[in-house]
């Protein structure tokens, strides 16, 4: 089954601990889809994905990471 | 708690309140012989519009009631962003209240090509829709608490 994993927490630590309702804010969230989506409980969009990953300035695959077990 | 899902169990705290309404209105409605008569299902019609509206009253100021009492309980201001998760799962509840309708509404008519009260029909269709409302929104809670 696949599966996919996110590097959204230590992406947010490197930046200086972004708190998850700033990271919210700046892609155009709520604080909780940020959680939901970290937490595994919420596979976003391809363009909130987009944006988060823009936002950390890398690419989508290093926010998103997609295992095909 | 995002501002969403409080409205999510606020509904379903109105849905109970109402249907509670409309089972006493109804029930009590037909005991007393209301619907018996030839304006019977005219006096069904007003009976559920007027509780219609009370119902829109009642899940306004229950929605108000929450969101004060969330500020006094957490001191934080309602989110009132809407996103793409809100979105998603606004869909599955509304899928899900669909589904309750339109049973509603088939078994109605299934009820009536039985022969049954043609009041007891348009009670079946009323309760497809309040349960399929409370139905899609259990599924909309569920999908806030477990994921979609």
């Amino acid at each position: 089954m696949a599966r996919i994993e996110n590097t959204i927490r230590r992406l947010r630590f490197d930046a200086g601990e972004l708190t998850q309702k700033d990271l919210a804010a700046r892609v155009g969230v709520t604080r909780q889809t940020i959680l939901a989506i970290e937490n595994g409980r919420y596979a976003p969009t391809l363009e909130l994905a987009f944006r988060i990953a823009r936002h950390f300035g890398v690419g989508v695959e290093e926010v998103f990471i997609y295992y095909d077990d | 708690m995002s501002h969403e899902e409080r409205n999510v169990l606020t509904e379903i705290l109105a849905n109970a309140v109402i249907i509670g309404l409309f089972m006493w209105f109804l029930v009590a409605g037909h005991a007393a012989g209301s619907f018996n008569g030839p304006d019977g299902v005219q006096l069904w019609a007003i009976l559920v519009l007027k509780l219609i509206g009370a119902s829109i009253v009642i899940g306004i100021v229950l929605a108000v009631t929450m969101a004060i009492v969330w500020r006094m309980v957490t001191g934080e201001a309602s989110e009132l962003t809407r996103d793409e998760r809100d979105r998603a799962i606004s869909g599955i509840g509304w899928k899900i209240s669909m589904l309750g309708s339109v049973a509603g509404f088939v078994g109605g008519i299934i009820a009536l090509a039985l022969g049954v009260e043609v009041i007891f029909a348009l009670n079946l269709m009323l309760a497809g829709c309040a349960f399929g409302d409370t139905g899609g929104n259990l599924a909309k809670l569920h999908a806030y608490r477990r994921g979609v």
